[in-house]
């Protein structure tokens, strides 16, 4: 289930943002890799370690989240050659582009979609640094320069949905050590694949972390594994909540805190308090500049993108479109269609409406309503006079069936017995509504509060606007019906 | 007046939507909220527009009633919708400028037609009247100092996308998409009751 073999992975296609990430560079990876058959064991661990969440293998399970890879056992080149280290592993971030992970290790880590249960990390990206540091985290002392995985790999894949959490909060406890900093962002991602999709923001930081260069702003400085410690405090974006920031210390100082704004979804409580911030905290990722510029610039793209993923939600069909000029044009025509179609309903029920007439409104109604409305509505009608009201008539009874069948569906039966009386009522006021004529019979009024209330729960204020312009020649029946109108 | 809306729990992950449109949404009473915010209540939506529709003089022509009938449903929509939104209060604006311009050009129209000879053509009144109202958004506009800059990450569609959402021209980038989901889940809901409204006219 976890990581099948790798052609049931979507082919890759082009590096530009496929709509589903995993499967790119995996697939790639995978096909290079033919030889790895030392990936093979690797792949097939991970796939049937669901049970391996040891803690110790939770620990790597978050960074498993973010596809590890196995790659410095492949001598790198299939695995460099993917550059985009796509961590959609929901496929839904297709906007993202691949980072450019320049330097030492073999490229991108290849995610695996099925490693995934817990929903979407997106945009995490990892990065041979990364994946280093996952190495390390993971206890298991990899070569150096970014090697280490061959031994990590095995049992560490699984992702049963409890594992990463348990390894997530290790993972933040361990904040003061060179790992933490690695596990941080591991268990931050990991932490965000579990929250779903409430934590856009902070996921997208995180993935960040890996050098990503969503639009290609970082220079894929070539990171030598001297860097990839400082690195890790890079990678840390919305996380400092944690002691993150104690990481940054080492390496490079550059901590990029510049922005403001607080607005991150940090780490749940697991992690220990941290004094509350009004600024956003925003790392400059790997590779990228650190100015204040830049790391706004950075922060509002991901904003941009991460409204734009909402969108894609909304807009049917968008799934398959990957880039936001293309997803940009799909929502001006949705929209654009949207429109359109008020227009034509409004045509629509602009004509349909006075066909509508006194005679054929008990046929309009559900059927079953129509029955306890039968014998009201003949008692009542002859009170109607004229043809002008009867569009208006016709229009607010309709309400209610509409209503009805609207919302509560046939469960108004008894309920619509009172609306032929207050409607046929609203009618014969149409002349004063239109006038502004109100005083209605308190009666009317009440009823009319009854049925708003029950409708829409709006305030009585409301109700009585409407029911002060019924006319009051309706007496007689109105005061039996004392119904709710479920509307 | 106070509008209630229903309190809805945190919405699970929505699923992409697909365009499949109940007429009949028995479920209506307690829609699928959308990502996010959730979409208006259909109740509120019904009950707007039912009585925006309710108000329409039934002798109006039909051409004249489709316009009416397609404000009602912003307004409506606008209404029901949460107030707070950029695109509410832009929409809610637009139609009372909208208002207040036909009904000075009414006005206009009556003084000059009863004070004088009808020398003034109409256009002069309403030249007049729409300059009242342009002058009205016109202000507006620049009371926030202009439409933003052209922002860097922006694409060049987005002009488009901000002539649809109302009060589009004078966001960022950012919130502009984020209204335009908003207002992507309002128009969805107003034009699937529109449909069943129609559907219940005709259908009997």
């Amino acid at each position: 289930m976890n990581c099948g073999p790798p052609d049931q992975l979507p082919p890759a296609s082009a590096p530009s943002a496929p709509s589903c990430f995993l499967n790119l560079n995996w697939d790639q990876s995978m096909a290079a890799a033919a030889a790895g058959d030392h990936l093979d064991p690797a792949l097939s661990s991970m796939v049937s370690s669901p049970a391996s969440n040891s803690t110790a293998a939770a620990a790597t399970d978050g960074l498993a989240l973010h596809g590890i890879s196995p790659q410095p056992q492949y001598g790198g080149t299939p695995l460099s050659s993917p550059p985009k280290l796509n961590l959609s592993m929901m496929g839904q971030f297709h906007h993202y582009q691949p980072p450019q992970v320049g330097g030492a290790g073999p490229g991108g880590l290849p995610i695996l979609e099925n490693l995934m249960p817990m929903g979407h990390l997106d945009q995490f990206l990892a990065d041979p640094g990364f994946a280093e540091r996952a190495a390390r985290l993971s206890g298991f002392d990899g070569r150096p320069g970014g090697s280490g995985y061959g031994g990590a790999v095995p049992g560490q894949f699984g992702l049963p949905d409890a594992g990463p959490v348990g390894a997530l909060k290790e993972l933040e406890l361990g904040n003061g050590r060179d790992e933490s900093s690695v596990s941080d962002p591991a268990s931050a991602s990991a932490e965000m694949a579990l929250k779903g999709p409430s934590d856009g923001n902070a996921k997208k930081r995180k993935a960040s972390g890996k050098g990503k260069g969503k639009d290609g702003p970082g220079s894929t400085a070539a990171k030598d594994p001297a860097k990839e410690e400082s690195s890790g405090k890079r990678c840390k974006s919305a996380d400092e909540s944690n002691g993150a920031e104690d990481n940054s210390g080492k390496g490079k100082a550059a901590q990029s805190n510049s922005e403001n704004g607080g607005k991150k979804q940090g780490k749940d409580t697991s992690k220990p308090p941290e004094p509350p911030k009004d600024y956003i905290h925003v790392r400059a990722r790997r590779g990228e500049a650190t100015d204040s510029h830049s790391l706004a610039e950075r922060v509002r793209r991901e904003k941009i993108s991460q409204r734009m993923k909402l969108l894609q939600d909304l807009v049917p069909g968008c799934n398959k479109v990957v880039g936001k000029a293309v997803m940009l044009d799909e929502i001006i025509n949705y929209v654009q269609s949207l429109q359109r179609q008020v227009e034509f309903l409004s045509m629509k029920l602009a004509t349909v409406n006075p066909q509508l007439d006194f005679n054929n409104l008990p046929n309009l109604l559900p059927k079953d309503i129509h029955q306890s409305c039968g014998p009201m509505q003949n008692s009542h009608f002859p009170l109607e006079t004229s043809g002008a009201p009867l569009p208006y008539l016709n229009q607010s009874h309709q309400g209610s069936p509409l209503g009805c069948s609207l919302t509560n569906g046939m469960d108004n039966q008894s309920n619509m017995h009172p609306l032929d009386p207050a409607f046929c009522r609203q009618m014969n006021s149409q002349h004063p509504f239109l006038n502004g004529v109100s005083d209605a019979a308190s009666q009317v009024g009440t009823f009319w509060q009854d049925d708003l209330q029950s409708v829409v729960h709006m305030d009585i204020g409301q109700g009585q606007e409407i029911a002060a312009t019924s006319s009051n020649s309706y007496n007689g029946s109105l005061q039996t019906v004392h119904m709710k109108m479920e509307l | 007046m106070a509008r209630k809306r229903t309190a809805r729990p945190p919405p699970p992950p929505p699923p992409n939507p697909n365009p499949n449109r109940r007429a009949v949404a028995s479920t209506a009473a307690a829609p699928a909220p959308a990502s996010g915010t959730a979409s208006p209540s259909k109740r509120m939506l019904a009950f707007h527009f039912l009585r925006a529709l309710a108000r329409i003089h039934s002798a109006t022509p039909v051409p004249r009633r489709t316009r009416t009938i397609r404000r009602a449903a912003y307004s409506s929509m606008a209404r029901a919708a949460n107030p707070r939104r950029a695109w509410t209060q832009a929409l809610l604006r637009q139609v009372r400028v909208r208002r207040a311009m036909r009904s000075r050009r009414a006005v206009l129209l009556r003084r000059r037609v009863s004070a004088a000879p009808p020398a003034p053509p109409l256009g002069a009144a309403r030249s007049i009247v729409s300059a009242a109202g342009e002058t009205a958004t016109e202000a507006m506009t620049l009371a926030r100092g202009g439409p933003p800059p052209r922002q860097a990450g922006e694409p060049a569609r987005a002009d488009a996308l901000r002539r649809l959402v109302p009060g589009g021209s004078e966001m960022e980038y950012c919130s502009l998409l984020d209204e335009t989901a908003d207002y992507l889940r309002c128009l969805r809901a107003q034009v699937q009751l529109m449909q069943n409204l129609v559907d219940l006219f005709s259908g009997q």
